[in-house]
Order: structure tokens, then sequence, then C-alpha cells
């Protein structure tokens, strides 16, 4: 510690005692916070979900080992097998409209004129908002009997409630919050291609089909999927909007992963244990996904961090 | 015939360009839609809101039958002369701003010791920690909910001030040892040669440069735990709670809901983080894409 001011000390490599303690003064104190608030959390409530704890009953807790997980995972007809499929029919149906969407309009912002930056930056409004909000201004919109939606479309359809129209609700406010996510990325994308490759097309007399589908798309590629893996890894915990816009009922078109552990584990009177269990299998797949976005995005940034001599 | 080569049928550049900028009109209309009907909603009287068909020209009368409502501020009184709402309203203020100096503290901190000091495992160390931004926020609320009621967080702006700041924290960490990286240590070296101590080098000679990073990661750090709704709904209910949370429970269970209050506490809460994305659009758009897209 009382080389942190010294102004000699650090000529002497890598190990010595000052830079060391630099370091750690440096990164200890994050470290200490994410260890109290996230892996402590996660690791006590790893040890719950292999017990019957209750924290509204007052007894100790009976371990009961794989229990919890046994019961999640051998019902298949359980409401867990299906609040995992329609959170992956969301991830598609989501996901892929935000990829069309946003790189179709990538496509056209790619010309330039005056006042681009501006009018891209004004298409990126919806996603500064708040999910919670607008999600609660979606359902003004989605009202059966006033709302602009149904008029607008001359139909007189439910779209809360428990119909499968409520799906389509939680789909379209996201696909309307986070195409302009995938817009960004695409132009990014788009950006990054060399104009000589276009140089060289246009000399060759290629046709428009043929420089989209060997240049523009090979090329623009990587970066839209960085940003498929960012959409698909973030609606796979998707919270907000479903909650917002339909509750935490079970059994609802709208009951993902998420929504449906808010309803268990703060439902009441229930045992922790199995809420836990769930959290984990849901922890268990976000963070498959979150490793295969991290990759990739070190990937695409096409630098290495570590490893690099200073 | 040959389809690999340039026909006659494609449009050419001058013709392409106006059906572009009318597809690019229809998409920035119909985006902005949502926003511009609640700003509109958000002046209406309670009878203009539940009208067939929707109402959403301002004028002085609502003639039957016509998209004419008329046009009051009274919602937006109503809700600035709330007391609990304006509560919340700095709540927010407060929660997020405070997370987000936390966060962009501690994690430059952070990222310069990962940056200068690289040590075996410190690559997985990050990766680490970044993942920890992504984990679903509501498989961590049960365990956290419990831990905060022992340790008496439980609904105060401290317990989620602290919860933010982790959750930032992480991301911070890793923007900001991207972004060191990319300083030349050779520059520290120097000062420190000439007899500065580190902290004097980090503060004099680091901090500038990094300071396109610090925004980036601020920017990104103020809009999430400003629209932050999972945790605040969970961890909180009487005293801490913000205003995503609050905005919702407008609706309530109402059969009447009351739209235009609700839509008004929305706009509120919606131009400041708008403007603020706007005019740091750049900083914003590096951040949200981890640094993917330079801005």
């Amino acid at each position: 510690m009382s080389g942190f001011n010294s102004p000699s000390g650090r000529r002497d490599g890598r190990g010595s005692f000052s830079d060391r303690a630099v370091r750690n003064l440096c990164i200890l104190p994050a470290l200490a916070l994410l260890i109290a608030f996230n892996v402590f959390p996660l690791l006590a409530s790893l040890g719950v979900s292999f017990t019957d704890f209750n924290p509204i009953i007052d007894t100790a807790p009976r371990f009961t080992g794989m229990e919890n997980y046994l019961s999640l995972v051998n019902s298949p007809r359980d409401e867990v097998w299906r609040s995992f499929s329609r959170t992956g029919a969301l991830v598609l149906v989501t996901v892929g409209l935000e990829t069309a969407i946003g790189f179709g309009v990538a496509l056209l912002l790619r010309s330039r004129f005056r006042g681009r930056g501006l009018f891209t930056a004004i298409l990126l409004i919806p996603m500064m908002l708040s999910p919670a909000v607008m999600g609660s201004f979606w359902r003004y919109l989605f009202n059966a009997d006033y709302g602009a939606l149904n008029w607008l479309l001359d139909a007189r359809w439910n779209w809360d409630g428990s119909r499968a129209l409520s799906f389509w609700a939680v789909a379209l406010a996201e696909v309307w919050m986070w195409s302009p996510f995938m817009m960004l990325l695409s132009l990014a994308g788009l950006n990054s291609i060399p104009k000589a490759l276009y140089e060289a097309a246009e000399v060759d007399r290629a046709s428009r089909w043929l420089r989209f589908r060997h240049i523009t798309l090979p090329l623009a590629a990587p970066m839209i999927l960085l940003g498929v893996v960012f959409r698909a890894m973030d609606t796979f915990r998707l919270f907000d909007t479903a909650m917002v816009l339909n509750g935490n009922l079970e059994g609802q078109p709208t009951t993902f992963v998420s929504v449906l552990l808010h309803a268990r584990g703060f439902g009441g009177s229930r045992s922790l244990g199995e809420p836990t269990a769930l959290a984990y299998l849901l922890l268990i797949a976000s963070l498959a996904l979150a490793t295969l976005v991290l990759r990739y995005l070190d990937y695409v940034r096409g630098d290495r961090y570590y490893g690099r001599r200073l | 015939m040959n389809r690999y080569r340039r026909g006659q049928g494609e449009l050419s550049e001058s013709k392409a360009a106006p059906v572009r900028a009318l597809l690019l009109a229809a998409y920035a209309m119909i985006s902005l839609a949502p926003v511009a009907y609640m700003l509109l909603t958000a002046c209406k009287v309670p009878a203009d809101t539940a009208a067939v068909p929707p109402r959403f020209l301002p004028g002085l009368s609502a003639p039957e039958d016509s998209f004419w409502f008329r046009f009051t501020l009274a919602n937006f009184q109503r809700v600035l002369a709330d007391a609990q709402t304006l509560r919340y309203f700095f709540n927010s203020v407060f929660i997020s701003v405070c997370s987000t100096a936390l966060s962009v503290a501690i994690g430059s901190l952070a990222g310069y010791g990962f940056s200068r000091f690289p040590f075996r495992g410190g690559r997985d160390a990050l990766f680490f920690v970044l993942s920890t931004r992504m984990l679903p926020p509501l498989a961590v609320a049960v365990p956290i909910s419990f831990m905060y009621s022992r340790l008496g967080l439980l609904d105060t702006r401290f317990g989620l001030i602290l919860l933010y700041t982790c959750f930032n924290l992480s991301f911070a960490t890793w923007m900001m040892k991207a972004f060191i990286d990319g300083i030349p240590a050779a520059y520290e070296e120097a000062a420190m040669l000439d007899g500065h101590s580190r902290w004097e080098a980090m503060r004099r000679v680091v901090l500038p440069q990094a300071m396109p990073g610090i925004a980036a990661t601020a920017v990104f750090s103020l809009i999430s735990s400003w629209n932050e709704y999972a945790f605040a709904l969970t961890l909180t209910s009487t005293d801490a709670v913000t205003m995503p949370v609050r905005i919702h429970a407008i609706i309530g269970d109402n059969s009447a809901i009351p739209w235009g209050p609700m839509s008004a506490a929305a706009t509120l809460f919606l131009l400041p983080i708008v403007f603020f994305g706007l005019a740091m659009r750049k900083h914003l758009i590096r951040g949200a894409t981890f640094g993917a897209v330079k801005g």
C-alpha cells in the first residue's frame, strides 16, 4: 500500500509489490461489490435450490437433494417447459422480425443525404425508452374497445386477456422497440464494407443482386449476427414488457420464463426451493447464451485484450 | 439473359432515391407514432381518451365522430401537483445518477487495473464480470430480495443504488478496460519517470484520454438504470419506488383507466432521457453495442 504514492518502484518489473498493490486497490472495490451482490446471492440461492426452504413458515429448511430440479425437468407437460418454449418462440419471432426490419431500414439509410445523422438518431428513440413505461402505454393502443390499433386494423381483437393475441402484442411492442438496435448494427456492418469492392464489381458490370449477394451480405453479416445474439440473449430474459402488458398469471401465452419466476418466486407462501431451482435453469441457459455473445463480440471487435504486451 | 450482369430492368440511382425517401419517411412515422400519440393523449380530457374513433387532433371542442379532442394541460398539472409522483420522480433521478456515478468511478479504476496489470486468469475474470451484466434480473431477484430483507435494504434508495451500481459496474469495468487498453502505457510511464506518482499519472494522463469511454459508459448506465423495472418492482413497495413502477401502477386495476394522467407522467419521465440520449447519441451508440459500433 505504501508504494501507491511513491514516485519510484514500478520500473523494477511487473511482479513488484507496489504494482500488485495498485492493481489490487484498483480491482478490489469492483470485485467486492460484484461478489457481495451477484456471486453471494447466487451461491446462497444455489444452496436454497436443494432444500424446501420457506421464508414464511419458520421451520428449519430440509435438504431435499435434486428433488426440486427433478420435479421441474420431469414434468414435460408442465408450465415450466411451456414457459421455455414460449420464450423460444418469442425469441425466434421478434429477433427475426427485428433483423429483417433493421437490415431493411439500414439498406435504405445507406446513401448519404442531408440530415442523415440526426434522422438516424431520431429513429433510435424507441430503444432509449423504458419498456415498462412504453408497455403501459401500449395497453392503451391495444385496448379492445377504443384502442388505436384496432381502429387502424378495423378490427375488434382482444389483445389483452388470455387470447393468443397477447403473445403478438408483446412481440409487436418488442419489435417496435428493438428494430432500431438491429438497424444500428446493420448500418455498422454496411459501413465497414470497403468501397473498392463495389467499384471492382462495377468494372465487372456485376448485377445489383450479385453485388448484394456476394459483397453486401457476407461482409455485413458478422455485425448483424452480433446484433442477433445480443437480441436473442435479451429477449430470452424478457420480463418488463410481458409483465406490464399481461401480468404474471400462469398459463398465459405471455408467461415467459422470467414472468413465471416472478409469479412463483414472489407469489407468497410457497417454498423458495423450486423457484430458485427454476432460476438456476434460466441462469444456466442465459450464461450459455452470454458466453456465446461475449466470445462472438470479441471476435467481431477483432482485438484481443488479454495477452497483449503493454 | 445473364442474371449476373447488370440488366435493363434495374432502377437507376436517381429513380430509386424518391422511393427510398418515401419508405424511410413511412418507417419513421410508424416508429414514432406511439410516442407522438402518447404526447397527444397526455393532453386529453378523460372523456376523449376512450372515444371511438381515437382522437388525435388537438382542438378546442370535440364534435361527435371526429378526430378532434379537447386540448388540456390539466393532466400535467395533476401529475406535478401529486407529491407522491414527484417523490418517485426524484427517486428515479437520484438513484440513476448516484448509481451511474459510482459504477463509472469504481469501474474505471477496475478497468485500469485489468488493463495495466494483466494477470493469469484475468481474461476469464473479465468475462465473468461482464457475464453478470447479462444475467436475467429475475433469476437474481429472489435471492437478493431475501438478502435485502435480512439487511434492511428492502425499499430503500440506497439498496437500489447498490444494486444498479453492481449491474452497471460489470459493464463499466469491461468498457473502461477496452478503452484504457487503447491508451499507450508509455505516456504514464513517462509521467512517472518525471517523478509523478501513479495516481497523478492516472488522473492527468489516462483520465483525459479515457473521457470518450467514460461518456459511453455513463450514458448507457444512466439510461439502463433510469428505465430499470424488474428490480424496482420486486425490491420496493412505498419509499424507494421509481417512475417505471409508478407509471404502471397508475393503470392499476381501475375499470376506468386514467390514460391522460398516465401519459402525462410517462411524457415527463421520457422527455429528459430522450433529449439526453439524442444529445449524447454517439456515446449512447457505443455503449449500447458494448463498444462494437464506434458511434
